[in-house]
């Protein structure tokens, strides 16, 4: 008869084995097939991620005075890895407003296609130059026709005195509907419009929209040598800008996108060319991400293989049992070692690959279904060379293990062979001490070993294995040792179950193994579900203080605007709190973010992490008690007084400002006040207060050096109806501001408010205090003034620059802006009056949980305040929930459960490993009269020891584990230091992991033991003499 | 019930002869080494049957496994058609056994492969031989036939015990071996079956001249072989013709009594040899006075 069919007639006859051995081996090769390939999954999305997230990671831009020569630059593969390239062509240039005397500062600027994407709101796009044109044909935005009353047939002249100016002429107003638009590479034209400089004095524009030539007549015309490019160095500067084609890119285009740009920056350091990109930060970023990945897949990958490997051992090592009579027979009839290993080696060899194609078909499932389930894009699903290399390891790994397992049975003596039962696995007792003495020092070393590797090693993810082996070969010799000493006591105490069970341990049949691998079970299950739970509450709670809160939104509405919005629509801010942000004016400075503190801990994650209560109540400003204006009059009497003034200064100028009810602080000139006065003096100045104005301050204003005492009284305003009296409040409330060289004391009372102090030359200034002159904050980090100031400043929403101290330092990040940042009260500065807000200042509105934004947003809609939504906190998660670390964490619950999967194979494996030599022992009670009742409980007992002993021991070593290595578990790629992580271990999972394993293992034993007495029939004993 | 004696010889001698002499095989375990054969002398004629009697652990089923080439000797000699198996190789051992002997387990479904038919199994039984070289091998249906079974394949399932170790026999003899050991044959069979079994081996030793050798327990099937060795204690304690049972002379001049004898003369009993003109005569020294 055929091999073939003799094979297949044993595979058939054996196939509870055959198909057992065969879906091990699909299991192990689905791994195999499963890790190399998801990785590369994840590879191509944290690739294409990185590239998608745009300027200036994923672009280059090449500048240069030549756009032919940049063209000639390119590579000729770039059509492959880039988008189009868009050429671009830029110039600085002042020129002259009629709203302003200083000249404006702004630009022009042509790209490729530009008119496409900007939006005329009226006339037309610049066309490009003729040499008769006297101007160039231009665009200017909204915002600057707006700023600088520019309409179209305007013509506005370039300002330079070194050199023949040109003229502009405006032929269309443009907007840009999306200036994030990958087209404009992060240098949209517009953004720019407004003041600047430390007094907000400089006025800025956006940029000129001209045609290509525009630029180049523009600039040429600045130098007075039109269009003789010979001669000429220009003030332009061409640009071709790439953009990597995020959707196409692979974690394989990588090194050829590696090579690209170190070409390009040798070219560009050859040439006036230039190259600007930040491309290698990304290729930094993408080779720590995929080390993450390729680790933490082989680490989790290898746990998993190594468990299903011993349970095919354990597998195999009951397939032999059940071959040993076919194997003596074959030795008894001459049949030689070799041929029959050779025969035992192609039948399983038949098995291991028909599982492996289960394998393969289940390897490309998973990597399917999770490309489905949780990779975003998704990326391709062309599988790596290395599934192919996976896959043969697997395999080779499965056929080395039958074959090794059986060469010692196959070399046994025939006689024994013919038995039907095998030898007792049992060898000299030392060599068992050595064994298990080498397996404790294996696993100890190889933690070291873990725990010694460099931080972003995920080798330490083999913590709770390794631990889970030694701590099981410890096991294995106490349970037999207590189980055998208790089974005696318990005898002489009358507790014959409790005996039993104990005798059935001790004898320790199969045990060794199973022990091991359902340790190693419960441990990587706790150690995986601590760790999926921990990173994803870590990457949860980063996402919530990157974001700030549930959203954000954003309006060009003033401050005082949106928060006089929001108390008619949510005056107990529990839908969303105002937020202005000032970011820093350098690297060096310190942003502000001005919040409504008691809204914003509410609203705001992590804002009690970063400050306690006590922070954010001391920089909450005071009541606001600042006196009411209205009335359209404000009148003043100056008391008889005599000031020194030494410096020959004659007069003091005296100012009040105020805020209207919309926020906008209006200074007024009361008038002068001689140094010298007999009499009193009654001074006024028209107001625009018919509705309630705040008085925020006084300012005394001398023309030298003075010294003396001024007194004001009868403060009233007048011309409307509540016009009257002022109350300028009590003694403290209108304290100096700080000032070099003016040195006074204000002192107020009902009506009346004197001035006793002296100044070099300086004005006094006096501010009401419920505005804080030196504004409270809380401090993310530490900011010392700089050299050349005496105290710290921040700017305010306006630009203007104000004092501060820190009542608190933060302790963690804090919310949205991280670390560099000042927060405190926004009423501090919306009490002082509102002025043009700086280009730096952002108004936003952060929505609490829960919070109905369509609706919100409708009614501060009908109040005149627009949001547009910005990001949202889910946002912020899906950034990190495809970072490599949860793409690769992703895996550790499937893991968990197959790891489980595998401790239930364990059991039942073990079971029929030992069922005959179990059967005889149950047999040989029942034979002496133990009660059936008793055999089955100790029966029962004898597995549910075994796997609670285990499982206790696993978890104990899963949390341990978990301990050693989550410090050293990546859990981000770019760790953020201002936000510390929760490595605690959740006891909630723990308990729900201990019990799932218990209740699992615990069900499986109860049938094994109900079915192990089940068979425990007497003929049982005969068959063991035969 | 056939009660035909089997001969004693074969015109075509086909059979290997074994010779064993001063055999000893000694278990080693831990603690203690226990003796199995102490000494065993005993010479098989080509073509010969033999069966091994004796009782429970006294050697018989180890001297079989030694004669199968499966036990090395402590000590002593074993040759099996003039080569000693103690001196042979593994890879000469496996080779004779696949070629020149055929061992019968006791039990029959221990001689056979559960998942193969009774062709395939014959053929199976086959293969080893043919691998080492051998030619000329009978198709498993003549094997079929000469054990008397139908020659029609049928799967093991079903067949009854009578049958399953006629189908053993067939494994064994398969690739015409000339020495066939066979460990209780006809174990727990019914009288029916276990002569068909006999005549079995009957037809194998009479035309293929193969030399047998037969462990059994059964005194009836004793009495039908030609020459029966009984085992005791290990050593060869007496020999039966045609179900008549003698004391034997061994190797070394000893006499092994038969236990009844031993009642008589227990152990360190002094006896005279006398010569008489029919044999020699035993006589107690304590009688003589």
């Amino acid at each position: 008869m055929s091999s073939w069919r003799l094979l297949l007639r044993a595979l058939s006859y054996h196939r509870g084995q055959t198909i057992a051995v065969a879906l091990v081996t699909a299991l192990i090769t689905a791994g195999a097939v499963f890790a190399p390939w998801y990785t590369r999954m994840v590879d191509d999305t944290v690739t294409r991620d990185a590239f998608a997230v745009g300027e200036p990671g994923s672009t280059l831009r090449l500048t240069g005075p030549d756009d032919a020569a940049l063209l000639e630059m390119l590579p000729a593969d770039t059509d492959e890895l880039f988008d189009e390239p868009v050429a671009g062509r830029h110039a600085d240039l002042l020129w002259q407003s009629t709203n302003y005397d200083r000249p404006v500062e702004g630009g022009m600027i042509w790209r490729q296609d530009i008119c496409e994407h900007i939006v005329l709101v009226e006339g037309a796009c610049p066309e490009a130059p003729s040499t008769d044109d006297e101007a160039v044909p231009a665009a200017v935005s909204v915002a600057d026709a707006e700023m600088y009353d520019v309409s179209v047939g305007d013509v506005l002249p370039e300002v330079n005195s070194a050199y023949n100016a040109v003229d502009f002429r405006v032929t269309g107003i443009y907007d840009i509907p999306d200036p994030s638009e990958p087209y404009w590479f992060d240098i949209s034209p517009i953004g720019r419009s407004g003041f600047s400089g430390p007094n907000l004095d400089i006025p800025m524009a956006d940029l000129f929209v001209v045609s290509q030539s525009g630029v180049v007549f523009g600039s040429e015309r600045q130098r007075g040598v039109l269009f003789d490019e010979e001669t000429v160095t220009r003030a332009y500067q061409d640009s071709l800008d790439l953009r990597v084609d995020a959707d196409s890119v692979t974690s394989e285009d990588v090194p050829q996108l590696r090579e690209i740009i170190d070409d390009l920056q040798e070219e560009a350091d050859g040439t006036d060319a230039a190259l600007i990109t930040s491309m290698d930060d990304t290729f930094d970023y993408l080779d720590d991400a995929w080390q993450v990945t390729a680790t933490t897949m082989i680490v989790t990958t290898a746990q998993v293989g190594v468990l299903a490997l011993a349970v095919l051992a354990m597998l195999v090592s009951v397939a032999l049992i059940q071959r040993r009579p076919e194997v003596g027979l074959s030795r008894l009839r001459g049949r030689s070692f070799g041929s029959l290993v050779r025969s035992l080696a192609g039948q399983w060899t038949a098995v291991v690959l028909a599982g492996a194609v289960l394998g393969v078909a289940g390897g490309f499932g998973a990597a399917a279904l999770a490309r489905s389930l949780w990779l975003s894009g998704p990326p391709p699903l062309s599988p790596p060379v290395w599934v192919v290399v996976s896959l043969g390891l697997a395999v080779l790994a499965a056929i080395l293990l039958l074959v090794l397992m059986a060469r010692p049975v196959v070399r046994e003596p025939v006689p024994a062979l013919l038995r039907s039962t095998g030898p007792r696995s049992a060898g000299p007792g030392d060599s068992r001490l050595l064994i298990d003495g080498a397996l404790i020092t294996a696993a100890v070393c190889g933690l070291l070993v873990g725990l010694q590797s460099s931080d972003d090693s995920a080798l330490v993810l083999l913590a709770p294995s390794l631990l889970a082996v030694a701590a099981s070969v410890l096991l294995v010799r106490l349970l037999a040792w207590a189980a055998g000493r208790l089974a005696v006591r318990w005898l002489t105490r009358g507790h014959p179950t409790w005996a039993i069970t104990g005798v059935l341990i001790a004898r320790g049949r199969g045990t060794r193994l199973l022990l091991t691998v359902l340790c190693m079970t419960a441990a990587f299950l706790v150690f995986s579900s601590q760790l999926s739970t921990v990173a994803q509450a870590n990457r949860t709670h980063r996402a919530e203080v990157e974001a700030g809160a549930a959203a954000v939104g954003s309006t060009l509405a003033p401050p005082a605007q949106v928060a006089a919005a929001l108390d008619a629509v949510d005056a107990d801010r529990e839908q969303a709190t105002v937020v202005v942000s000032t970011a820093p004016s350098g690297p060096d400075a310190v942003g502000t973010l001005y919040v409504e503190p008691d809204a914003f801990t509410r609203t705001a994650y992590g804002a009690l992490d970063a400050a306690p209560a006590s922070a954010w109540r001391a920089i909450t400003a005071p009541a606001d008690e600042r006196p009411e204006l209205i009335g359209r009059r404000l009148e003043v009497t100056v008391a008889p007084h005599t000031v020194d003034a030494d410096g020959g200064g004659g007069s003091l100028t005296l100012h009040a400002e105020y805020v209207h009810a919309t926020g906008f602080l209006t200074s007024v000139r009361l008038g002068e006040i001689p140094v010298t006065a007999e009499g009193p003096q009654r001074l006024e100045a028209q107001i625009a207060c018919p509705e309630a104005c705040r008085l925020l301050g006084w300012t005394l204003d001398p023309d030298g050096a003075v010294d003396g005492e001024v007194q004001l009284t009868d403060v009233a305003t007048t011309g409307s109806e509540g016009a009257g009296p002022v109350d300028l409040g009590g003694p403290d409330d209108w304290p100096l501001l700080p000032g070099e060289g003016t040195e006074a004391t204000f002192e107020g009372g009902p009506g009346t408010l004197t001035f006793d102090g002296a100044s070099g030359g300086l004005p006094f200034l006096a501010q009401h205090a419920s505005v804080p002159g030196t504004v409270p904050v809380i401090l993310a980090g530490d900011h010392p003034p700089a050299a050349d100031q005496e105290e710290p400043t921040i700017l305010s929403p306006e630009g203007k620059v104000l004092p501060f101290h820190a009542e608190a330092v933060a302790d963690e990040a804090i919310p949205r802006v991280l670390r560099d940042y000042a927060v405190a009260d926004l009423a501090t500065v919306t009490r002082r009056g509102e002025h043009r807000l700086t280009g730096r200042t952002e108004i936003q509105l952060w929505y609490a949980e829960g919070a109905d934004r369509e609706a919100l947003d409708a009614e501060l809609a009908e109040l005149g305040v627009r949001v547009r939504p910005v990001d949202t906190v889910d946002d912020y998660a899906d950034v990190h929930e495809s970072s490599a670390e949860a793409l690769t964490g992703q895996v550790f619950l499937p893991a968990g459960g197959l790891a489980l999967l595998l401790g239930v194979l364990a059991v039942i494996v073990s079971v029929a490993a030992t069922w005959r030599a179990r059967t005889r022992d149950l047999a040989a009670l029942r034979m002496v009269g133990v009660a059936r009742r008793t055999l089955l409980r100790s029966a029962i007992g004898m597995y549910l020891a075994i796997v609670v002993a285990a499982t206790v021991t696993g978890v104990a070593c899963g949390l341990l584990g978990f301990a050693l290595a989550v410090k050293r578990t990546p859990l981000f790629t770019v760790p953020e230091p201002e936000i510390p992580l929760d490595l605690a271990p959740d006891p909630l999972i723990g308990a729900l992991a201990l019990v799932l394993i218990l209740v699992v293992l615990a069900g499986v034993s109860v049938v094994c033991g109900r079915w192990l007495l089940g068979r425990s029939s007497l003929h049982r004993i005969r068959e063991a003499g035969e | 019930m056939t009660t035909a004696t089997m001969p004693a010889t074969q015109t075509e001698t086909g059979g290997l002869s074994l010779i064993t002499s001063g055999l000893v095989q000694i278990y080693r375990t831990e603690g203690h080494d226990v003796a199995a054969l102490s000494g065993v002398t005993l010479s098989v004629a080509p073509g010969e049957v033999v069966g091994l009697l004796g009782p429970s652990g006294s050697g018989k089923s180890t001297l079989l496994l030694a004669c199968a080439g499966l036990l090395r000797p402590s000590a002593g000699k074993l040759i099996v058609n003039g080569q000693n198996l103690a001196t042979l190789t593994q890879d000469e051992l496996d080779t004779l056994r696949a070629t020149r002997l055929g061992i019968l387990l006791q039990g029959a479904s221990r001689n056979l492969v559960p998942y193969l038919t009774c062709v395939e199994n014959v053929a199976f039984a086959q293969s080893t031989s043919a691998g080492r070289g051998a030619s000329d091998l009978p198709s498993p249906q003549e094997v079929l036939e000469l054990v008397g079974l139908p020659a029609d394949d049928r799967p093991l399932s079903g067949l009854p015990a009578g049958q399953l170790q006629l189908l053993a026999i067939a494994a064994a003899i398969a690739h015409r071996p000339g020495l066939v050991l066979a460990d209780e044959p006809t174990s727990q069979l019914d009288h029916a079956a276990r002569d068909r079994v006999l005549e079995a081996l009957q037809r194998i030793n009479a035309e293929l001249g193969t030399t047998v050798m037969l462990v059994t327990h059964d005194p009836e099937v004793a009495a039908r072989l030609p020459r029966t060795v009984t085992i005791r204690n290990g050593r060869i304690g007496a020999e039966g013709r045609a179900g008549e049972d003698f004391a034997i002379v061994t190797a070394d001049g000893s006499l092994p009594l038969p236990p009844e004898a031993l009642e008589v003369v227990p152990p360190g009993t002094l006896l005279r040899v006398r010569e008489t003109e029919h044999g020699l005569e035993l006589v107690r020294v304590e009688d003589e006075a």
